[in-house]
């Protein structure tokens, strides 16, 4: 395929497929982190 | 004939003292007319870039030293040798390192330019600022819907590509004007001085005098494709945990996770992940007095003198190039696609969420911060005053600027 049409495709698809990666981190980080301070709170408790 | 211009053909000795006493002047004897007409035209656009910025038509941060600088640029021309002309302030053509070094110590703001403009440094500078500026709570609140919104607003950064070849551009001049869609001015800077040095600083201006026009023309394209009914929209709180609840531990944590990560996958931008990155945790680890420098030093000294070298790079010899036409119409079709792609991406998500979305939201995708998320909250105020969208704008509109700088990631890593 061309170049002219190969190359934003690749940029598309990789771009999208990074940056829901990257929402699927914040989910991940953010319940991580709640799952730390939650037992973190308990061992205080 | 001029009587001027008659007295300079009827006393030959006359015209050399006039053109060697006031070399601004007289230089517009000896150049090609094209160029000298070139330079009234730029020293007249200088002029209006100043009173626009002035009026605050377009952004007066970027347009009135920019303005300045071309208009002194094309007047400031001066006789270098008998035969050739030039100028004391900027020589960007210069690669050799002896003839460098030479001009470094000649040409005001040549240290600035070799030192801070062509290595990209000064784009990073801005960017430290971008993070600074950016509350990250609003992406981590609303991460899917922000990234949908942003990677949509991308429509004219990956949609321009093919056109632009199409019109003749290289792969690198086309990925460097494309990246306009990205609506991010340092962004744009660091493609087009890794892609098209050759062409950065058309390309650059380009970008930035539209950029400053989202603020106006955005509005319309808003009204021409969304509804009265739809725009006045109420988005019913479905998070648990919004913006507020999120703690600066948590947005600290992504920043460094989210700094690692893109810097694996796109080594050759990892200097705008950096600076970006390194600008939140600034500001998340309550580091005031670097917030501050940051802020009120780095941003605005960067912002001044990527104003002014732009302006100062507007030579009527080294912009005069047949692809300026192209570079106007490609620039004005990327920034016009992403915001229908934004908008587009609003409306998905509407359907989405079963109609509990506003899609003028999708304009901010168009990582313009805070231009876009502020115009979206406008335009949705103008219909329902009840209505409060900002919090999902900056989302989508920080968003915005990670997939930009991803996609330019993408494109340097697959071009060069």
């Amino acid at each position: 395929m061309n170049d002219a049409i190969l190359i934003p495709l690749q940029v598309f698809g990789l771009g999208f497929i990074i940056s829901m990666g990257m929402a699927v981190l914040i989910k991940v980080l953010l319940d991580v982190i709640k799952h730390f301070t939650r037992n973190g709170e308990e061992k205080q408790g | 004939m001029l009587p001027f211009t008659k007295i300079l053909k009827e006393r030959q000795v006359f015209t050399i003292n006039i053109a060697n006493l006031f070399q601004g002047i007289g230089t517009m004897f000896i150049q090609d007319p094209v160029i000298v007409i070139f330079r009234i035209l730029l020293i007249c656009l200088g002029i209006l870039l100043v009173y626009l910025g002035a009026k605050e038509v377009l952004e007066p941060l970027i347009m009135i030293p920019m303005g300045f600088g071309m208009s002194a640029v094309n007047a400031g021309v001066l006789f270098m040798t008998a035969t050739t002309t030039g100028n004391l302030f900027i020589d960007p053509m210069v690669t050799d390192t002896d003839s460098l070094m030479n001009i470094l110590q000649i040409n005001f703001l040549q240290p600035i330019y070799t030192l801070t403009f062509s290595n990209g440094l000064i784009a990073c500078l801005v960017f430290m600022g971008i993070g600074v500026i950016c509350d990250i709570g609003m992406v981590l609140a609303h991460p899917f819907i922000g990234m949908f919104i942003a990677i949509c607003a991308e429509l004219g950064t990956i949609a321009t590509f093919p056109i632009a070849r199409l019109l003749g551009l290289t792969n690198g001049e086309a990925a460097a004007v494309s990246i306009i869609g990205g609506a991010d001015g340092p962004m744009v800077l660091f493609t087009s001085l890794t892609l098209a040095p050759n062409l950065f600083v058309p390309i650059t201006i380009v970008a930035y005098l539209y950029l400053s026009l989202t603020y106006g023309g955005y509005p319309f394209l808003i009204r021409f494709l969304i509804p009265k009914e739809l725009r006045g929209k109420v988005i019913l709180e479905r998070n648990k945990k919004p913006s507020a609840h999120i703690t600066s531990k948590e947005k600290l944590i992504f920043a460094v996770f989210a700094n690692i990560l893109l810097c694996l996958l796109f080594p050759v931008a990892a200097p705008l992940f950096l600076s970006f990155f390194i600008g939140i945790a600034i500001r998340e680890s309550g580091l005031d007095k670097y917030t501050k420098l940051i802020e009120e030093v780095f941003l605005y000294a960067a912002t001044f003198f990527l104003g002014l070298m732009l302006g100062v790079l507007c030579d009527a010899k080294t912009i005069l190039d047949p692809k300026i036409l192209t570079l106007l119409v490609l620039g004005m079709l990327a920034l016009l696609l992403s915001g229908i792609g934004g908008i587009l991406g609003g409306y998905l998500v509407y359907f989405f969420t079963k109609g509990n979305f506003n899609p003028v939201v999708g304009i901010a995708g168009v990582s313009c911060v805070p231009t876009t998320a502020k115009v979206a909250q406008k335009e949705v105020a103008k219909i329902n005053k009840m209505s409060f969208v900002l919090e999902y704008a900056l989302s989508a509109n920080i968003c915005g600027v990670i997939t930009t700088a991803i996609l330019t990631g993408l494109y340097i890593t697959l071009i060069k």
